[in-house]
């Protein structure tokens, strides 16, 4: 695909099953620490178990989320940063300019999706640049080029709004007008709404 | 829990700098009216008011420049903090930096006046009133983030300006009885604005102790916090006890015990900026943001 | 038939301007002045393989700046050869003879049956797995007491004189059948370095060119179901997981692809397209909520473990009592579903229908309100899903292999596959038989390993027992095969890329006693990679590359429409001292005055040019030498036609095809076991029955033990691990943290809160880890992920989280098969210390 004018993600959580191949894809490409996790698979899982005379009955519910940055159109990140270190290039890219970069982590503080990831031994932020250096060359980013189940895939933000409308949210993400992202996510059959609590964040040691 | 030692230690004791920077005219004000009901000591007036601005500029230039100092400790890059300033446009962040650099420059240049004989003049006190103000409204922005409900509610400014007038307060109080060669000639009457000046500040302080509590109310039911019970009980009696004791120092101060009322005026502040460090550790505990 | 996958070739686009990591720009590091090779001194320098790239577990940023910038047309086609059930393909980018980065198979198009085989998380985490800290880096001779690993380093050439001496001495004293080669999976699917099948290994050839060694037959994946599925249906074959677009409904117990298939070439991948293609309904039968319940279920029923049967029973009255049945079929294809089609010279009320309405010698109806008080799942379910069942038509009834690896294996994998028949699903398309999935596969041919001499053989599971009591093993009471009798104990162990020595082996503390005794087994050879718990116990430890590090082939994994093969190319020249197990062999032969016989006069490469003859014999589309091979990469063929469906030529025409079962139909009565039943010597309370009864589990559901040891321990497999391999990359760790999955209610019980380390815990050991409370597992039953590292600390507690300090020894009836998912156990909060401090 030739470099679209604003790359968007598009995470069909139907396909997930939470494999983070994606993840690992990109601590290998980016040689990440631990600790650092540009693209984070998040569990959400809910339902409840009681004991009754017939026997256990449950309502348990599954799906995972696999997000990185959304690169988004609001981005806070970039709002936030005091020296502008974060900043949003012509395509939309939100990265990190590390010459400027302070390390005071409040861009971390303030993105709902956890996405700028601070490394201890650089002493600053470090991020999901939408693989520049593979798009650019036509090739998809790592993490979309890794998935076994094909759920995660990627485009231009405007041809695919014009395809699947707006982008839309379900939970535990932020709803979409925090930041207005570049992520369009097809819902689980058990995807919650935005904001719903019936689901916890399952893994919170992994994320 | 979300550990930001260095962002604790920072925010209190800027906020405990600019309150007095922001209290100290009013203070001064406080005593020429004290000097306007009844006391016969129109230039004793003044110079208790400079005692208190040139008391409070004494505190708050080496007060600002830890701060800033401690501030660099939270930072991955120091070498990069000059770049902060880059980005005044949108990011609050960089506005407080500006302005606590502000606030920080006009602290020192106030010391410096005050300690050459005459004082500074009351242009510069203005402009670090104005500083400090700056300084406080960029700060208490910079946590009013809309990605966390959290502090994106009354809990911010009310915490912070309670914290920055109660142990602003708290300066004002120490530095009007900080025994001083120009002044303490007539012991006596030294004592009757030390007591206004506390009075006030254990008004003032009662008045943020209220305030902390309805902040802290406002904040729940917010994210839980391992700990925050402790921390809210150390934090609301900490402050009452500072208010308390600031009671009695005025009650030391009307009965002309000046170094006692200094000693429990010490002891008050003490007591707050304690109560504050644990309230701001809770107050950084209640980060939680919206979404992953 | 054969279309080869468009590789992208000359067409590649190569990467233009160099660009960096956001956040590792070169500019942060001290590393960037020092010029690539500099730093790699630099690196050896620090501290030889902890500081290689990679090995350095994260970033070092000249490495990030390799990876990132410049052309991308240097690396080299690999894959990634373990125990997985997938086979993928992986591309090593190599910079300066070392891996900067590991890709997979994502160029050119993606279309279905060529499609990518993308390699799961683990493939990607290749390069830390390489450069690990703990690669063995030259040979190693035990010095301490065995399991100590206390070791001295050694040449090459003392340490395969040791291994020769002592082959001669054991063969003169005990003979061929004391040498015993253990399973071992660790390079699984490679051509001329292959450690599994064990008959098939570069180690076997040798041991065949010097007079044999004990067999073994099955595996700890599948002994109950390998051994008992033929009882059946005289096979053990399914339908492709592709054929689910034909069906009406899909009933999987313990069959989980998303965590046993992980490939993106691979079975996960072929159910979720059929899924999406069709919509079908996918009801998921599970004491866990599983990713594949996650991605592609429609219905969650859990079950207690171990009760398959049951529950299967349950659904079997159902259909029996309300004719959902499929008479017609069942008289034309089965023996033994009913009185009518009984066997000769059996008494009535032998049939299944006997047993399941209460007619047979029992007397106990096999109501759903039966079966629920046993599997746990409600009544009214049961009887939901028995309709469900036989009236969707047609039917695909598939299982994994959680059920069978209990005690009662045999009947739960058997009692499953029977549904399929009570229901005349087998044999067509949208149906099954009940067993694992089938698929397409090419044909390759093996490196010739010769024929083993010796014909005794046991199960893979009784070795220990080998060790400690061979001459007493009999055919009858142990399941020896080719021999009434073994003759001798096991005196020497080859262990070849294999953990089973402890970790994946039952009961490691017993395990462990048995083999620090040096004079009963008096030699272990260990191949490895790295320090694993299998190679502490080694007496001869040699380091062995890794697949990375040589030029072999790699044979497809399971997969429902491609056949595909792997060339791939050594990436990077072998690390330390480290060997291919081949050359080391040859040197042993060469000792052993048998090299000539056992390399024919070639090298490795000579061989797998020889292999690459052969295959081209029935695949002439294969490029002709080993260089045009490596420049392709891999050569994928799509299944020409349709779906496997597994015994389709004896549903069409059971005269003419009939099953290879004595009766050539399908035996839901098995006079074979009827027969074994009543001569094999078992121990107190252990049956082999001719039908698929329920027959409660050692520590099953009525065992007394309960008492003490509540909870059921199931084991799953892992995203981290493939069992035990990649089980020490860090970036897997991360990712994927060890952990014992237990539901809410039990947590309450015990006052756990998730993340808490806890102790689960039983007779035979202990191990702490932390837990994960969730309400994705049954009550009753928790599951630790199997394969982590055995940790040994105080005590003889395990902090690994290593599940075999807790499974039993006590071999299944019939196949003689690990008993690994019936284990009771405690779980309480750990209050000790952790590892370091407790030891
Ligand atoms: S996801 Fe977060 S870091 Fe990325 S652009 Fe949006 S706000 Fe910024
Ligand atoms: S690789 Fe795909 S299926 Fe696996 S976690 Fe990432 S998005 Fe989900
Ligand atoms: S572990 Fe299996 S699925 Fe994962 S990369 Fe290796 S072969 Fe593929």
């Amino acid at each position: 695909m030739p470099m679209p004018a604003r790359p968007a993600f598009l995470f069909d959580s139907r396909l997930c099953t939470g494999c983070k191949a994606c993840m690992i894809a990109c601590k290998d490409k980016n040689d990440l620490d631990p600790g650092v996790r540009w693209r984070r698979v998040t569990e959400c899982t809910g339902g409840e178990w009681t004991r009754t005379a017939e026997g256990y009955r449950q309502n348990v519910f599954s799906y995972y989320l696999s997000v990185s940055c959304n690169h988004c159109e609001d981005p806070i990140c970039v709002q936030s940063c005091p020296t502008t270190a974060m900043h949003q290039d012509g395509n939309g890219i939100v990265s990190v300019d590390p010459k400027k970069c302070v390390g005071c982590k409040y861009c971390s503080w303030s993105c709902p999706y956890g996405a700028p990831q601070y490394s201890e031994r650089l002493g600053r932020m470090t991020k999901c640049d939408f693989c520049r250096d593979e798009i650019e060359a036509g090739r998809p980013p790592v993490c979309v080029a890794a998935c076994p189940s094909r759920a995660l895939q990627w485009g231009d933000l405007e041809a695919l709004r014009g395809k699947l409308g707006q982008p839309m949210a379900v939970a535990p993400l932020p709803p979409v007008s925090a930041t207005r992202p570049a992520l369009f996510v097809t819902p689980h059959r058990d995807a919650r709404p935005v904001g719903s609590t019936a689901g916890l964040k399952a893994n919170p040691e992994e994320v | 829990m979300f550990h930001e030692w260095s962002l604790v230690l920072f925010t209190v004791l800027v906020q405990m700098a600019a309150g007095a920077m922001l209290l100290a005219p009013v203070a001064s004000l406080a005593g020429l009216a004290g000097a306007g009901s009844g006391v016969p000591a129109g230039l004793a007036g003044c110079s208790r008011a400079r005692r208190v601005s040139r008391g409070v500029a004494l505190v708050a230039a080496p007060v600002m420049a830890a701060s800033l100092l401690i501030s660099l400790l939270h930072l991955g890059t120091p070498l990069n903090a000059p770049k902060t300033l880059l980005h005044l446009g949108t990011s609050w962040l960089s506005r407080e930096i500006l302005f606590t650099g502000l606030l920080a420059l006009c602290a020192v240049v106030l010391a410096v006046a005050e300690g050459r004989g005459k004082g500074a003049s009351p242009v510069l006190r203005g402009a670090g009133a104005l500083a400090a103000a700056a300084c406080l409204l960029s700060m208490t922005n910079v946590y009013m983030l809309r990605t966390v409900p959290a502090w994106n509610g009354p809990l911010t400014p009310l915490a912070f300006v309670a914290a920055a007038l109660l142990l602003g307060a708290g300066v004002v109080a120490v530095a009007a009885l900080w025994p001083h060669a120009d002044t303490d000639a007539d012991g006596g009457e030294a004592a009757r604005p030390g007591a206004t000046a506390l009075a006030l500040a254990a008004l003032v302080t009662l008045a943020a102790l209220v305030v902390h509590a309805l902040a802290l109310l406002a904040a729940m039911p917010g994210p839980v916090v391992p700990g925050g019970m402790g921390l809210a009980t150390a934090h609301l009696v900490l402050l009452a006890l500072s208010a308390g004791v600031l009671l009695a120092a005025t009650l030391r101060a009307r009965a002309a015990d000046i170094p006692g009322a200094l000693r429990l005026a010490g002891l008050a502040l003490a007591l707050a900026l304690a109560g504050e460090l644990a309230g701001r550790v809770l107050f950084f505990g209640l980060y939680a943001r919206i979404g992953l | 038939m054969k279309t080869t996958h468009p590789q992208p070739g000359a067409s590649r686009p190569s990467r233009s301007a160099p660009a960096y990591a956001a956040g590792t720009g070169p500019e942060d590091c001290a590393a960037r002045s020092l010029n690539r090779r500099a730093f790699l001194k630099w690196c050896a320098l620090l501290g030889g393989a902890a500081m290689l790239p990679g090995g350095l577990a994260g970033l070092c940023p000249a490495v990030a700046e390799a990876a990132s910038g410049g052309d991308r047309q240097d690396f080299v086609w690999s894959s990634c050869n373990v125990n997985c059930g997938s086979r993928c393909v992986l591309r090593a980018m190599v910079r300066d003879g070392a891996m900067v980065r590991m890709d997979t198979d994502n160029l050119g198009a993606d279309d279905y049956g060529t499609h990518q085989i993308r390699a799961c998380l683990r493939g990607r985490a290749m390069r830390q797995r390489v450069y690990a800290p703990e690669r063995l880096k030259y040979p190693m001779l035990r010095t301490g007491k065995r399991g100590e690993a206390a070791f001295r380093r050694a040449s090459w050439d003392e340490a395969l004189d040791v291994i020769a001496a002592k082959m001669k001495d054991v063969r003169e004293r005990y003979g061929n059948e004391a040498f015993y080669l253990n399973y071992g999976t660790g390079n699984l699917g490679s051509v001329m370095s292959k450690s599994w099948p064990t008959d098939q290994t570069p180690i076997t050839r040798l041991m065949n060119c010097f007079g044999g060694y004990l067999n073994h037959y099955n595996t700890y994946s599948t002994a109950q179901i390998a051994t008992s599925m033929p009882y059946l249906y005289g096979g053990g074959l399914g339908n492709a997981l592709s054929d689910i677009v034909n069906s009406k409904l899909v009933v999987l117990f313990g069959n989980n692809p998303a965590e046993t298939r992980m490939s993106g070439g691979g079975v996960v991948y072929d159910i979720q397209r059929a899924k999406r293609e069709s919509n079908v309904r996918v009801i998921v039968i599970d004491p866990r909520y599983t990713d594949t319940a996650v991605a592609v279920a429609d219905e969650w029923i859990p079950i207690r473990p171990a009760t398959d049967a049951a529950l299967a029973a349950g659904i079997a009255h159902v259909l029996f009592a309300e004719g959902l049945a499929d008479r017609a079929f069942m008289d034309t294809y089965c023996v033994g579903h009913d009185e009518a089609h009984l066997p000769e010279g059996v008494p009535a009320g032998s049939s299944y229908e006997a047993y399941i309405m209460g007619k047979g010698p029992d007397g106990v109806a096999k109501t759903p309100g039966w079966a629920s008080a046993i599997c746990g799942v409600p009544v009214d379910t049961i009887v939901r899903l028995a309709r469900e069942i036989g009236t969707a038509k047609p039917c695909c009834i598939s299982q994994g292999w959680g059920p069978q690896r209990h005690h009662n294996g045999e009947n739960n994998c058997r009692a499953i596959a029977v549904l399929a028949a009570l229901t005349g699903n087998v044999g067509i398309p949208g149906g099954n038989t009940g067993a694992r999935e089938g698929g397409y596969s090419l044909p390759f041919p093996g490196f010739p390993t010769l024929k083993n001499p010796v014909a005794a053989s046991i199960s893979f599971f009784l070795w220990t027992d080998a060790i400690v009591r061979g001459p007493e093993m009999t055919a009858e009471r142990d399941g020896v095969r080719g021999v009434p009798r073994l003759n001798v104990p096991v005196k020497f162990i080859w262990n070849y890329a294999g953990n089973a020595l402890i970790n994946q082996h039952s009961d490691i503390n017993r395990t462990a006693r048995i083999l620090s005794d040096d004079t009963m087994c008096e030699m272990i050879v260990v191949v490895e990679n790295f320090m694993t718990p299998s190679a502490r116990f080694a007496d001869v430890l040699l380091p062995a590359v890794t697949n990375l590090e040589e030029n072999d082939f790699a044979h497809q994994g399971s997969t429902a429409e491609m056949g595909y093969v792997v060339f791939a190319q050594k990436a990077i020249e072998p690390l330390f001292e480290s060997r291919s197990v081949y050359d080391m062999c040859a040197d042993i032969a060469g000792r052993l005055g048998i090299r000539d016989q056992y390399t024919e006069g070639r090298t490795r490469d000579e061989w797998l040019q020889k292999i690459l003859a052969a295959a081209r014999q029935k695949l002439p589309d294969l490029p002709a030498t080993l260089e045009e091979a490596w420049k392709l990469g891999v050569y994928k063929v799509r299944n020409p036609g349709k779906p496997f469906v597994a015994y389709k030529a004896f549903r069409d025409d059971p005269v003419a095809n009939p099953l290879a079962t004595p009766s050539g139909r399908i035996e839901i009565f098995s006079k074979r076991l009827w027969d074994i039943g009543h001569k094999w010597e078992l121990p107190e309370g252990e049956r082999i029955t001719a039908l698929p009864e329920y027959d409660e589990a050692t520590e099953g559901q009525g065992d007394p033990l309960r008492k003490k040891y509540p909870l059921q321990l199931v084991t799953h497999h892992y995203k981290q691990r493939t069992h035990s391999t990649y089980g020490n990359v860090p970036w897997l760790k991360e990712a994927a943290p060890q952990n014992v999955w237990v539901n809410p209610l039990d947590a309450a019980d015990r006052g756990l809160a998730h993340g808490d380390m806890v102790r689960v815990f039983n007779d035979r050991g202990a191990t702490v880890l932390p837990v994960k409370v969730t309400p994705r597992i049954m009550p009753g039953t928790i599951s630790i992920p199997q394969g982590a590292w055995y940790a040994p600390g105080a005590g003889g507690t395990d902090f690994g989280g290593s599940a075999n300090i807790l499974t039993s020894l006590r071999p299944s009836p019939l196949a003689k098969g690990n008993p690994q998912h019936t284990t009771l156990v405690e779980l309480t909060r750990h209050s000790g210390g952790s590892h370091a401090n407790a030891s």
